[in-house]
Protein backbone atom coordinates (compact mmCIF):
# COMPACT_ATOMS: atom_id res chain seq x y z
CA UNK A 1 0.00 0.00 0.00
CA UNK A 2 2.87 2.32 0.80
CA UNK A 3 4.50 1.44 -2.49
CA UNK A 4 1.28 2.07 -4.37
CA UNK A 5 0.88 5.46 -2.74
CA UNK A 6 4.46 6.30 -3.66
CA UNK A 7 3.78 5.26 -7.25
CA UNK A 8 0.65 7.41 -7.48
CA UNK A 9 2.50 10.39 -6.04
CA UNK A 10 5.44 9.82 -8.37
CA UNK A 11 3.24 9.75 -11.46
CA UNK A 12 1.54 12.95 -10.40
CA UNK A 13 4.93 14.49 -9.67
CA UNK A 14 6.03 13.79 -13.23
CA UNK A 15 2.81 15.18 -14.68
CA UNK A 16 2.92 18.36 -12.64
CA UNK A 17 6.57 18.88 -13.48
CA UNK A 18 5.60 18.61 -17.12
CA UNK A 19 3.03 21.34 -16.65
CA UNK A 20 5.62 23.38 -14.79
CA UNK A 21 7.99 23.15 -17.73
CA UNK A 22 5.39 23.55 -20.47
CA UNK A 23 2.97 25.97 -18.87
CA UNK A 24 2.01 28.66 -21.34
CA UNK A 25 1.83 31.48 -18.86
CA UNK A 26 3.64 32.35 -15.68
CA UNK A 27 0.52 31.82 -13.63
CA UNK A 28 0.30 28.26 -14.89
CA UNK A 29 3.78 27.64 -13.60
CA UNK A 30 2.89 29.10 -10.23
CA UNK A 31 -0.17 26.87 -9.99
CA UNK A 32 2.04 23.92 -10.86
CA UNK A 33 4.47 24.90 -8.11
CA UNK A 34 1.61 25.07 -5.65
CA UNK A 35 0.52 21.61 -6.71
CA UNK A 36 4.11 20.40 -6.34
CA UNK A 37 4.10 21.55 -2.75
CA UNK A 38 0.89 19.57 -2.19
CA UNK A 39 2.54 16.50 -3.65
CA UNK A 40 5.59 17.04 -1.47
CA UNK A 41 3.37 17.20 1.60
CA UNK A 42 1.78 13.96 0.48
CA UNK A 43 5.16 12.31 0.01
CA UNK A 44 6.18 13.41 3.48
CA UNK A 45 2.98 11.92 4.86
CA UNK A 46 3.60 8.59 3.16
CA UNK A 47 7.21 8.61 4.34
CA UNK A 48 6.02 9.23 7.88
CA UNK A 49 3.70 6.24 7.69
CA UNK A 50 6.39 4.08 6.12
CA UNK A 51 9.07 4.80 8.70
CA UNK A 52 6.98 5.57 11.73
CA UNK A 53 9.11 8.51 12.71
CA UNK A 54 7.41 11.87 12.79
CA UNK A 55 10.42 14.07 12.28
CA UNK A 56 9.34 15.15 8.80
CA UNK A 57 5.87 16.36 9.75
CA UNK A 58 7.22 19.73 10.78
CA UNK A 59 8.78 19.97 7.36
CA UNK A 60 5.37 19.28 5.83
CA UNK A 61 3.78 22.08 7.82
CA UNK A 62 6.55 24.52 6.96
CA UNK A 63 6.40 23.48 3.31
CA UNK A 64 2.70 24.23 3.14
CA UNK A 65 3.32 27.59 4.80
CA UNK A 66 6.14 28.54 2.47
CA UNK A 67 4.21 27.50 -0.61
CA UNK A 68 1.27 29.64 0.43
CA UNK A 69 3.51 32.62 1.13
CA UNK A 70 5.29 32.21 -2.17
CA UNK A 71 2.04 32.06 -4.08
CA UNK A 72 0.63 35.13 -2.39
CA UNK A 73 3.88 37.02 -2.88
CA UNK A 74 3.90 36.14 -6.55
CA UNK A 75 0.33 37.29 -6.96
CA UNK A 76 0.97 40.63 -5.27
CA UNK A 77 4.10 41.11 -7.32
CA UNK A 78 2.35 40.41 -10.60
CA UNK A 79 -0.57 42.59 -9.67
CA UNK A 80 1.76 45.49 -9.12
CA UNK A 81 3.62 45.24 -12.37
CA UNK A 82 1.82 43.09 -14.89
CA UNK A 83 4.47 43.68 -17.51
CA UNK A 84 6.46 40.83 -16.07
CA UNK A 85 4.00 38.31 -17.37
CA UNK A 86 4.84 38.77 -21.00
CA UNK A 87 1.95 36.75 -22.35
CA UNK A 88 2.02 37.49 -26.02
CA UNK A 89 -1.46 38.59 -26.87
CA UNK A 90 -2.30 40.90 -24.05
CA UNK A 91 0.83 42.96 -23.92
CA UNK A 92 -0.44 46.47 -24.23
CA UNK A 93 0.42 49.98 -23.32
CA UNK A 94 1.23 49.24 -19.74
CA UNK A 95 4.07 46.98 -20.77
CA UNK A 96 7.26 48.72 -19.85
CA UNK A 97 10.85 47.71 -20.37
CA UNK A 98 12.14 45.38 -17.75
CA UNK A 99 14.86 47.78 -16.68
CA UNK A 100 12.39 50.54 -15.99
CA UNK A 101 9.93 48.30 -14.24
CA UNK A 102 12.45 47.45 -11.57
CA UNK A 103 12.49 50.99 -10.29
CA UNK A 104 8.80 51.40 -10.78
CA UNK A 105 7.85 48.76 -8.28
CA UNK A 106 7.31 51.04 -5.26
CA UNK A 107 5.63 53.76 -7.26
CA UNK A 108 3.38 51.58 -9.36
CA UNK A 109 1.24 50.31 -6.56
CA UNK A 110 -2.20 50.69 -7.99
CA UNK A 111 -4.01 49.84 -4.83
CA UNK A 112 -1.92 51.22 -2.05
CA UNK B 1 -1.91 -1.59 8.72
CA UNK B 2 -5.56 -1.05 9.19
CA UNK B 3 -8.19 -0.78 6.53
CA UNK B 4 -8.77 2.86 7.36
CA UNK B 5 -5.15 3.88 6.84
CA UNK B 6 -4.94 1.93 3.61
CA UNK B 7 -8.12 3.50 2.32
CA UNK B 8 -6.90 6.98 3.21
CA UNK B 9 -3.58 6.34 1.47
CA UNK B 10 -5.14 5.00 -1.69
CA UNK B 11 -7.89 7.58 -1.98
CA UNK B 12 -5.50 10.39 -1.14
CA UNK B 13 -2.96 9.27 -3.69
CA UNK B 14 -5.74 8.84 -6.22
CA UNK B 15 -6.98 12.37 -5.65
CA UNK B 16 -3.48 13.77 -6.01
CA UNK B 17 -3.14 11.86 -9.26
CA UNK B 18 -6.49 13.20 -10.46
CA UNK B 19 -5.35 16.71 -9.62
CA UNK B 20 -2.14 16.20 -11.57
CA UNK B 21 -4.00 14.83 -14.58
CA UNK B 22 -6.37 17.76 -14.43
CA UNK B 23 -3.45 20.15 -14.22
CA UNK B 24 -2.05 18.65 -17.39
CA UNK B 25 -5.20 18.06 -19.40
CA UNK B 26 -7.53 20.96 -18.70
CA UNK B 27 -7.52 23.74 -21.27
CA UNK B 28 -7.61 26.87 -19.17
CA UNK B 29 -5.72 28.44 -16.31
CA UNK B 30 -8.83 28.71 -14.19
CA UNK B 31 -9.78 25.11 -14.77
CA UNK B 32 -6.27 23.93 -14.02
CA UNK B 33 -6.34 25.93 -10.83
CA UNK B 34 -9.72 24.42 -9.97
CA UNK B 35 -8.31 20.92 -10.35
CA UNK B 36 -5.08 21.60 -8.49
CA UNK B 37 -6.67 23.40 -5.59
CA UNK B 38 -9.60 21.21 -4.73
CA UNK B 39 -8.41 17.74 -5.65
CA UNK B 40 -4.87 18.46 -4.50
CA UNK B 41 -6.01 19.73 -1.14
CA UNK B 42 -8.27 16.75 -0.62
CA UNK B 43 -5.53 14.32 -1.63
CA UNK B 44 -2.86 15.79 0.61
CA UNK B 45 -5.40 16.10 3.41
CA UNK B 46 -6.31 12.43 3.14
CA UNK B 47 -2.66 11.40 3.19
CA UNK B 48 -2.12 13.48 6.32
CA UNK B 49 -5.25 11.96 7.82
CA UNK B 50 -3.70 8.55 7.23
CA UNK B 51 -0.67 9.76 9.21
CA UNK B 52 -2.93 10.94 12.00
CA UNK B 53 -4.66 7.58 12.10
CA UNK B 54 -1.62 5.34 11.93
CA UNK B 55 1.50 6.82 13.48
CA UNK B 56 1.57 6.71 17.28
CA UNK B 57 3.36 9.23 19.38
CA UNK B 58 2.94 12.55 21.08
CA UNK B 59 1.80 15.32 18.87
CA UNK B 60 1.84 13.44 15.59
CA UNK B 61 -1.88 13.58 15.13
CA UNK B 62 -1.91 17.19 16.27
CA UNK B 63 0.70 18.14 13.70
CA UNK B 64 -1.10 16.23 10.97
CA UNK B 65 -4.43 17.83 11.79
CA UNK B 66 -2.80 21.25 12.02
CA UNK B 67 -1.30 20.76 8.57
CA UNK B 68 -4.68 19.67 7.21
CA UNK B 69 -6.38 22.72 8.66
CA UNK B 70 -3.63 24.93 7.32
CA UNK B 71 -3.98 23.46 3.85
CA UNK B 72 -7.74 23.86 3.96
CA UNK B 73 -7.37 27.47 5.02
CA UNK B 74 -4.66 28.56 2.63
CA UNK B 75 -5.34 26.71 -0.61
CA UNK B 76 -8.51 28.66 -1.53
CA UNK B 77 -6.81 31.93 -0.65
CA UNK B 78 -3.80 31.14 -2.79
CA UNK B 79 -5.97 30.05 -5.69
CA UNK B 80 -8.15 33.13 -5.47
CA UNK B 81 -5.16 35.42 -5.33
CA UNK B 82 -3.52 33.82 -8.35
CA UNK B 83 -6.74 33.94 -10.33
CA UNK B 84 -7.32 37.56 -9.45
CA UNK B 85 -3.84 38.71 -10.31
CA UNK B 86 -3.74 36.71 -13.53
CA UNK B 87 -7.13 38.02 -14.62
CA UNK B 88 -6.41 41.64 -13.94
CA UNK B 89 -2.97 41.41 -15.45
CA UNK B 90 -4.49 39.96 -18.60
CA UNK B 91 -2.64 36.69 -18.28
CA UNK B 92 -5.69 34.52 -18.81
CA UNK B 93 -6.74 33.33 -22.20
CA UNK B 94 -10.10 31.79 -21.55
CA UNK B 95 -11.17 28.60 -23.16
CA UNK B 96 -12.79 28.92 -26.56
CA UNK B 97 -16.04 27.40 -25.38
CA UNK B 98 -16.43 29.72 -22.43
CA UNK B 99 -19.90 31.19 -22.48
CA UNK B 100 -19.99 33.81 -19.84
CA UNK B 101 -17.43 36.13 -18.37
CA UNK B 102 -19.35 38.13 -15.85
CA UNK B 103 -16.28 39.78 -14.46
CA UNK B 104 -15.45 41.35 -17.80
CA UNK B 105 -18.96 42.73 -18.05
CA UNK B 106 -18.75 43.99 -14.50
CA UNK B 107 -15.46 45.68 -15.15
CA UNK B 108 -16.98 47.40 -18.12
CA UNK B 109 -15.24 47.84 -21.38
CA UNK B 110 -13.31 44.62 -21.21
CA UNK B 111 -10.60 46.22 -23.23
CA UNK B 112 -7.98 43.59 -22.75
CA UNK B 113 -9.15 40.95 -25.13
CA UNK B 114 -12.41 42.28 -26.41
CA UNK B 115 -11.68 40.85 -29.81
CA UNK B 116 -11.38 37.42 -28.34
CA UNK B 117 -14.64 37.75 -26.48
CA UNK B 118 -16.43 39.21 -29.47
CA UNK B 119 -15.36 36.29 -31.58
CA UNK B 120 -16.44 34.03 -28.78
CA UNK B 121 -19.86 35.61 -28.53
CA UNK B 122 -20.53 35.61 -32.23
CA UNK B 123 -19.55 32.03 -32.53
CA UNK B 124 -22.85 31.09 -30.87
CA UNK B 125 -21.59 28.08 -29.01
CA UNK B 126 -24.20 25.40 -28.40
CA UNK B 127 -26.12 25.69 -25.19
CA UNK B 128 -26.03 21.98 -24.61
CA UNK B 129 -22.50 21.97 -23.31
CA UNK B 130 -21.54 21.49 -19.72
CA UNK B 131 -21.53 25.16 -18.99
CA UNK B 132 -25.00 25.81 -20.35
CA UNK B 133 -26.51 26.01 -16.92
CA UNK B 134 -24.52 29.11 -16.22
CA UNK B 135 -25.94 30.99 -19.16
CA UNK B 136 -29.33 31.33 -17.53
CA UNK B 137 -29.55 35.06 -16.75
CA UNK B 138 -31.10 36.35 -19.95
CA UNK B 139 -30.27 40.00 -19.50
CA UNK B 140 -26.53 39.62 -19.63
CA UNK B 141 -26.63 37.11 -22.40
CA UNK B 142 -28.72 39.35 -24.58
CA UNK B 143 -26.73 42.41 -23.74
CA UNK B 144 -23.41 41.02 -24.74
CA UNK B 145 -23.86 40.65 -28.51
CA UNK B 146 -25.54 44.05 -28.60
CA UNK B 147 -22.42 45.92 -27.66
CA UNK B 148 -19.94 43.46 -28.99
Amino acid sequence: MITLAYILLGISLVLVTGRLLVGPSLSDRVVALDMLSFIAVGVIAVYTIATGSAVMLDAALVLALVAFLGTVAFARFVERNPSLLGSAETVESKATPASASAERVPAASSEG
Amino acid sequence: MSILVSACLLIGGGFVLVAAIGLVRLPDLLMRMHAATKAGTLGAGLLLAAVAFSVPGDGVAVKAVATIVFLLLTAPIASHVIARSAYYAGDIKLWDKTHLDELAEAIGSGEQDSAHRAAMNQGNPPRSSARASRVDPPGTNDAVPADA
